[in-house]
């Protein structure tokens, strides 16, 4: 017999500040997004999208995703954290990073703003990779999911870096190197590398918790893993060498690894043991769906080459992932997560003593179904008004997906701030 | 009579755990199949509980431990609660129970 303990859960203290704070720049981003909507009609590259982009990106989904990552840790590499200092230090830098990078951008503030931002986050991601990393070494396991994680760290490290040498070229042009060659960079290692192969890496293990399948296909996630990752580095080269041919084979091959880890989530969905499916969980399949949204238009961006909007394909491509995929996906794994932490501080010492509520009792259902609901179509209402350059859809749409992100906000904290009723 | 007293009490036990909930499949654990195997003994007032999760690493296990533990030793105040989680044989569908097996799979 195998005796081990499962407490490996992290101090409460250290996920929710992160949870709370990427819910309230999550609403101030669409509240600039809804206040500026005119520049959704124009070239992605301007200084207003450059700044809600970035509190999108590290305001609420790095934001979140680091939160997350904080408690589901443990559960992947099944071990504890290895330092909760260095996640304290982690949040506050880069919450100064985050809210200095995006006033540099949108109140065009460059120079030395925009450097110290950079630099703040730099130092804040550098410091999670360290602690990521001196967590898995302390137990280390070749296993697929664990090493997606991995490799997603470092492609987080790719992001910071480009996005760093473009803060810094910008001013000194000290990189043969343009400045849209650099973003695509910066861009594809932070969406494919660091996002997507982090969200494939939990969701991974996740996922067959929540659905009770134990016989996984993980030969897809292999697959998925070697043709995502030959992607981004033959990617990356082809573009420092200008060669644009390479782009399109690279393209081609990110698509084939993400529908192989598609594959591999039907596979874990189809054959499920748990058949009732709650509202998290309808929104993360969800989520699973809309990601075809940006494999669309990456395909046609490359071999259309045409834009259909003003805005173009490139800038559409970021929005559906990041606003369509990783939103939808973030709303409905909170509920699958968030409530657990809080759940485990507040009723720990009653457990078994005394009747105790459910984790899923510390929200209320009806706004998150709502929510679940109100989000997706404010979502391919936004999408379709800036394809077609409609402004009247474009505000409904962020209209409505503000309306599903306060709603998000009000749950967010009500679980956060959740007190037990003393009987 | 002592092996009577000993059914008794494992009975009694096997209730207590049904009133245990795993809270992300709303099920009680001895439905689900998680408890492997309850011994009782009358004379030392021991109860041991072998038991397994459904996944390794499942956030909630130290959880569910402590809820066994704290359930079993209300009922049982006179007796040491021994839980132990065990990891072999691996968790399946096949250990589930037909009430279990509905609360699962309806949809």
């Amino acid at each position: 017999m195998n005796f081990r303990t499962a407490n490996n859960v992290p101090s409460s203290k250290i996920v929710l500040p992160y949870f709370g704070t990427a819910a309230i720049f999550w609403v101030i981003a669409l509240i600039f997004t809804l206040v500026d909507y005119s520049v959704w009609t124009n070239h992605f590259y301007n200084s207003s999208i450059l700044g809600i982009t970035h509190l999108i990106a590290l305001g609420f989904v790095t934001m979140t995703i680091i939160g997350a990552m904080h408690q589901l840790i443990p559960v992947i590499f099944q071990t504890k954290l290895m330092s909760e200092i260095i996640s304290i230090i982690t949040y506050l830098l880069l919450l100064f990073g985050t809210l200095g990078l995006f006033f540099s951008f949108y109140f065009q503030f460059p120079g030395m703003y925009l450097i110290l931002s950079g630099i703040s986050l730099a130092i804040s991601l550098l410091l999670f990779c360290i602690n990521i990393i001196g967590t898995y070494f302390s137990n280390i396991q070749f296993e697929i999911e664990k090493i997606f994680v991995l490799v997603s760290i470092f492609w987080l490290f790719v992001t910071v870096l480009a996005g760093l040498s473009m803060a810094l070229n910008r001013n000194n042009n000290f990189l043969d190197i343009s400045q849209f060659d650099l973003l695509k960079i910066h861009v594809h290692a932070g969406i494919i590398g660091w996002f997507l192969q982090l969200i494939i890496g939990i969701s991974s293990v996740l996922l067959p918790m929540f659905l009770l399948n134990h016989n996984l296909k993980k030969k897809y996630l292999i697959l998925s893993f070697i043709l995502i990752n030959i992607s981004l580095l033959g990617g990356i080269v082809c573009v420092l060498l200008q060669i644009y041919e390479g782009v399109a084979v690279s393209i081609c091959s990110c698509a084939i690894g993400i529908l192989s880890y598609l594959y591999f989530i039907f596979d874990l969905f189809r054959n499920r043991l748990k058949r009732k499916l709650d509202t998290g969980m309808k929104t993360t399949m969800l989520s699973f769906i809309i990601v075809a949204i940006p494999l669309i238009i990456a395909f046609l961006n490359q071999f259309l080459n045409e834009e259909i909007s003003r805005f173009t394909f490139s800038g559409i491509f970021v929005l559906t992932f990041i606003i369509g995929f990783v939103s939808t996906l973030i709303l409905g794994q909170t509920f699958k997560t968030l409530p657990f932490i809080v759940w485990l501080k507040v009723f720990k010492p009653f457990i078994g003593k005394e009747k105790t509520p459910l984790p899923k009792d510390l929200y209320l259902p009806k706004i998150q179904l709502v929510l679940s609901i109100v989000h997706p179509c404010g979502f391919t209402i936004f999408l379709f008004g800036i394809l077609f350059s409609k402004t009247q859809l474009i505000v409904f749409g962020i209209g409505l997906i503000l309306i599903a992100a306060i709603l998000y906000l009000i749950n967010v904290f009500k679980i956060i701030l959740f007190k037990r009723i003393v009987p | 009579m002592k092996e009577i007293e000993e059914i008794n009490l494992k009975t009694k036990v096997y209730d207590e755990l049904k009133t245990v909930i795993d809270p992300e499949l709303m099920i009680n654990i001895v439905d689900l199949g998680l408890v492997y195997d309850v011994e009782g003994n009358t004379d030392t007032k021991i109860i041991i509980i072998n038991h397994t999760l459904t996944s390794v690493g499942c956030p909630m296990g130290d959880m569910i431990i402590q809820n066994i533990e704290e359930t079993v030793k209300r009922s049982f105040p006179l007796y040491t609660i021994l839980v132990q989680l065990v990891w072999y044989p691996q968790w399946s569908f096949d250990m589930v129970s037909e009430e279990g097996r509905f609360a699962l799979t309806v949809e």
